[in-house]
């Protein structure tokens, strides 16, 4: 054990922190436990303890040094140290405990749940009710709780106070805060920063509780702005990373409303109130308080960022989304600019990564684009990717994406990348095809960048086209029965051309009817589609028949009634130009039988066949004439009747092939009747 | 050559040594085995205490405070428990019994560089040693030689050299760490108590229930 020297009674004593063995006094504040280590021969020596134990009976002052002192208060705030005071018993007859020295800024207490409880073994002093303590915040290092003086205290108050305190802390942090309340220039910066309008009672209360309850300051009411905002900054910086995420959002709007509210007249008039009593000069100009006032709402939002940096990385995250969502309504309305502010340096930490996210993302969207070619099944891999990576990175992005929407602008990482997908988005349908990645890609970008309004407008409409091809394709897979009987009934047609006029009908009947029980309404474009297909097989049909028959008005028939189904303007035209023609058929050729070649009109000395006659004119130059066997130019048969036009000179060109009139009948009876009686006679 | 002996069992030495270093280990680490080495009686007391790692009814800081003691297993769990501990700078420590307050040990404990102090509290009537460290503690990945002594050291941690010398007797020498490790740090006198510690110590000596000579 060590020498010391008791610093009550003055007489020596084994141990700097022990209870004097003659006064049975123990040091009990943290002053006292100073004093003693520095009576101790651990900080000073044999002549120094003797010169002090003179001092001390004769009641003179003290000569210890302040360096001595300044390392027994460094020593003090050993952790295990204060938890051994704390637990040290009280010496026997010992004078009542002396209350507890009101905790500084420089002499951080342990905290009192981690204080031993009293051994059974070991008498301890009744302990005080164990109240937990916080670290000192801001307001409890301000000038004024150091010297525990108040607004209206007058210069030399301040000072006499520096004086006392120096004996209990530590002597530059006294004499700081005496400098800084009693210079003019320093003074406003720490009235701004003390709790301005608020009576000094009420003031002590108030900083005396963001040591107990510092969270509590928050259901405060009525407090000036300026004073309430500086309690809720302080008690920020008592947040744990345990607290909710949610209520950190709104712990940071309240600060941040409190600092929109701030009204530099109101705080100049209650700074001028204290300065009125305290007898400093009084504030001339707003603009001097508006400078404070810029200072404390830059100390706001330092203090709310030192609390979300020492969050995890994904709590941050979720706190800024909430506290921005919360703020602009979901990007809706203007935030408190304390939120901007704080938007502004995540941004600038988030940037980072953010740049390095997006160029991951970008170079998988290259990779998606080189897989297109080969399909669907190499491409999803890729979107997998790209969907995670860009809901991840959203996730940090989306407090910036939400304030840039509420302030007008827009976030270029964002904008670029959303583009970028949706560039991906537009390839993989035009160029390949891929309907389904298509939508996926589509419906991210809905979800995770409806903030960016010009993407959010073009990607909408994206979805609603996408949504139609989608429906049509669907749509299309139903009417895929239809599209089978026409295949079906068009090969029949061209295998059996004269029967392909039956085959029409039944191709537009039994459609018609299948149609009607499959799933389409029969306004969708896939109705109209289905009733296209079988228009397209009714013409063709017709065309086979009319090639193969030339018989006219069955095919007028079928393509009149393909006609009405089809709505294509391509297909319309073409069956009317059919109708058309074969309309012309009809008229000029009525049931004349086709023809393969022209028959012979070759005659040898008036012997052979030849034509005679003309009747039945028509319009386009032709008309029908009779095939004749004759013999010396005399026509004894009539063979046939063609249908004949003019071809200049003697030529004709044969169009078809009609029957006899009875009057050629006639005229072979005759002449086999003449025959017969020559032979007879 | 090395092959084949190791096929075969190796030779005596080999054997001898892998014995040593198995012995070694037992003290070390077996909680049964360091059990062994007691009185029956107090062996008895100790089998039949509670097993914890932390006491529930314990109050302040773990392991830094008499109202909440490390739980160890006797006196050698104590000394292999100690040894174990390394600082969050990945300093082992250097420790030596203050004395006790009732049933609770109080060690002096440095870091091997010299740069930090702590007083330290067990209560070695338990089954087994508590898998918790105090605040600023873990546990070494080394194997944890013995670093420390359950009496008292005159001139701390000075005289390590010798006290480990005189464990010749106690079976024990062999389990503790190379001199080599803190020799150097001896020589060049790096322990130097800080203030607050020197403090500490005149606290817990002034409530030590027995001490040891001094």
């Amino acid at each position: 054990m060590g020498t010391a020297i008791c610093f009550k009674c003055g007489y020596e004593k084994s141990g700097a922190l022990i209870a004097c063995r003659g006064c049975k006094v123990a040091p009990k504040t943290n002053s006292e436990y100073a004093i003693s280590l520095a009576l101790s021969d651990h900080l000073s020596t044999k002549e120094q303890l003797t010169q002090y134990s003179h001092e001390l009976r004769a009641a003179k002052k003290l000569s210890v040094p302040r360096e001595a002192l300044v390392q027994a208060f460094d020593a003090l705030k050993d952790p295990q140290l204060l938890a051994m005071l704390g637990a040290q018993p009280a010496a026997q007859d010992a004078a009542p405990p002396l209350p507890r020295p009101r905790p500084t800024p420089s002499q951080p207490q342990a905290p009192a749940a981690s204080r031993p409880a009293p051994s059974p073994s070991i008498p301890q002093p009744i302990p005080s009710n164990p109240v937990p303590r916080f670290d000192a915040t801001a307001l409890n290092k301000s000038p004024f709780a150091v010297l525990d003086v108040t607004t209206r205290d007058d210069r030399r108050r301040i000072v006499e106070s520096a004086e006392e305190k120096s004996l209990e802390l530590d002597h530059e942090l006294c004499q700081k805060a005496r400098s800084d309340l009693t210079n003019l220039r320093t003074r406003l910066s720490a009235e701004v920063a003390w709790l301005p309008g608020v009576s000094p009672r009420k003031a002590t209360q108030l900083v005396d509780r963001l040591l107990h309850d510092p969270l509590a300051i928050r259901q405060e009411s009525g407090l000036p702005t300026l004073a309430h905002l500086n309690l809720m900054a302080s008690a920020f910086e008592t947040v744990k990373d345990s607290h909710e995420s949610d209520d950190l959002a709104e712990f940071i709007q309240e600060v941040a409303n409190l600092a929109e509210e701030l009204c530099s007249e109101e705080v100049l008039r209650d700074i001028n109130e204290d300065r009125s009593v305290s007898g400093f000069p009084e504030v001339k100009t707003v603009e001097q308080i508006e400078e404070q006032l810029s200072e404390r709402k830059r100390y706001c939002r330092n203090a709310i960022k030192e609390a979300l940096d020492r969050l995890p990385s994904a709590k941050l995250v979720q706190v800024m989304i909430d506290t921005v969502e919360g703020a602009t309504l979901g990007g809706e309305d203007h935030a408190p600019s304390l939120i901007d502010d704080l938007v502004d340096s995540y941004e600038v930490e988030a940037q980072a990564p953010l740049q390095s996210g997006a160029e991951n993302i970008h170079k998988l969207i290259q990779s998606a684009e080189d897989a297109a070619p080969a399909g669907e099944v190499a491409v999803k891999p890729y979107v997998d990717k790209i969907e995670a990576a860009v809901r991840s990175w959203d996730r940090i992005a989306q407090p910036i994406q939400l304030s840039a929407k509420a302030r007008g602008t827009e976030h270029g990482l964002s904008s670029s990348l959303g583009w970028a997908i949706r560039g991906l988005a537009f390839d993989l349908f035009k160029k390949h095809d891929i309907l389904p990645q298509t939508q996926r890609l589509t419906a991210l970008l809905q979800e995770l960048f409806s903030e960016i309004p010009e993407i959010s407008e073009r990607v909408e409409q994206d979805a609603n086209a996408l949504d139609d091809i989608a429906k049509e394709r669907e749509e299309a897979a139903v009417i895929e029965p239809i599209k089978k009987l026409s295949e079906g009934i068009i090969k029949t047609a061209e295998k059996h051309s004269g029967n392909a006029f039956n085959d029409g009908i039944r191709l537009l009947e039994e459609g018609s009817q299948l149609l009607k029980s499959l799933p389409v309404s029969s306004t969708s474009n896939t109705y109209k589609q289905a009733n296209n297909i079988l228009a397209h097989g009714g013409n063709l049909c017709a065309i086979e028949f009319g090639n193969a028959t030339s018989k006219w008005a069955p095919c007028i028939i079928l393509l009149e009634r393909a006609l009405s189904l089809a709505s294509d303007t391509d297909l319309r035209n073409r069956i009317v130009e059919n109708l058309t023609v074969v309309k012309n058929n009809q008229a000029s050729l009525g049931d004349l039988e086709p023809i393969s070649s022209a028959p012979s009109l070759h005659t040898i000395n008036g012997c052979g066949f030849t034509m005679y006659g003309s009747s039945d004119h028509r319009p386009d130059g032709s008309y029908m004439t009779t095939y004749y066997f004759v013999i010396l130019a005399i026509p004894l048969f009539p063979i046939a009747r063609y249908r004949v036009m003019h071809a200049g000179g003697n030529s004709y060109k044969f169009l078809g092939k009609g029957h006899l009139r009875t009057l050629d009948k006639w005229h072979i009876a005759i002449t086999l009747g003449t025959f017969g009686l020559m032979f007879l006679l | 050559m090395g092959f084949l002996s190791s096929l075969f069992g190796g030779n005596k030495e080999d054997k001898a040594l892998r014995e040593a270093l198995a012995l070694i280990n037992r003290i070390i680490d077996d909680e049964k085995f360091q059990l062994e080495h007691l009185n029956p009686i107090m062996k008895e007391m100790i089998e039949s205490a509670p097993a914890y790692d932390k006491d529930p009814n314990g109050t302040g800081p773990f392991g830094f405070i008499e109202t909440n003691p490390i739980p160890v297993n006797g006196p050698i769990g104590q000394i292999a428990y100690l040894s174990k501990l390394e600082t969050q700078s990945g300093q082992r420590i250097l420790f030596h019994r203050l004395g006790a307050m009732d049933t609770v040990d109080v060690f002096e404990a440095v870091s091997f560089n010299g740069r930090e102090w702590f007083i330290l509290f067990t209560d070695f009537y338990h089954p087994r040693r508590s898998c918790l460290t105090p605040d600023g503690f873990h546990f070494t990945k080394e194997v944890g030689q013995f670093s420390g002594f359950s009496n008292f050291c005159e001139d701390f941690p000075y005289d390590f050299i010798e006290k480990k010398g005189s464990m010749c007797d106690s079976g024990l020498s062999m389990a503790y760490i190379a001199i080599s490790k803190v020799s150097d740090q001896i020589h060049d006198r790096v322990f130097t108590r800080p203030l607050a510690h020197k403090a500490k110590l005149e606290l817990v000596k002034s409530r030590l229930s027995s001490f040891q000579a001094q």
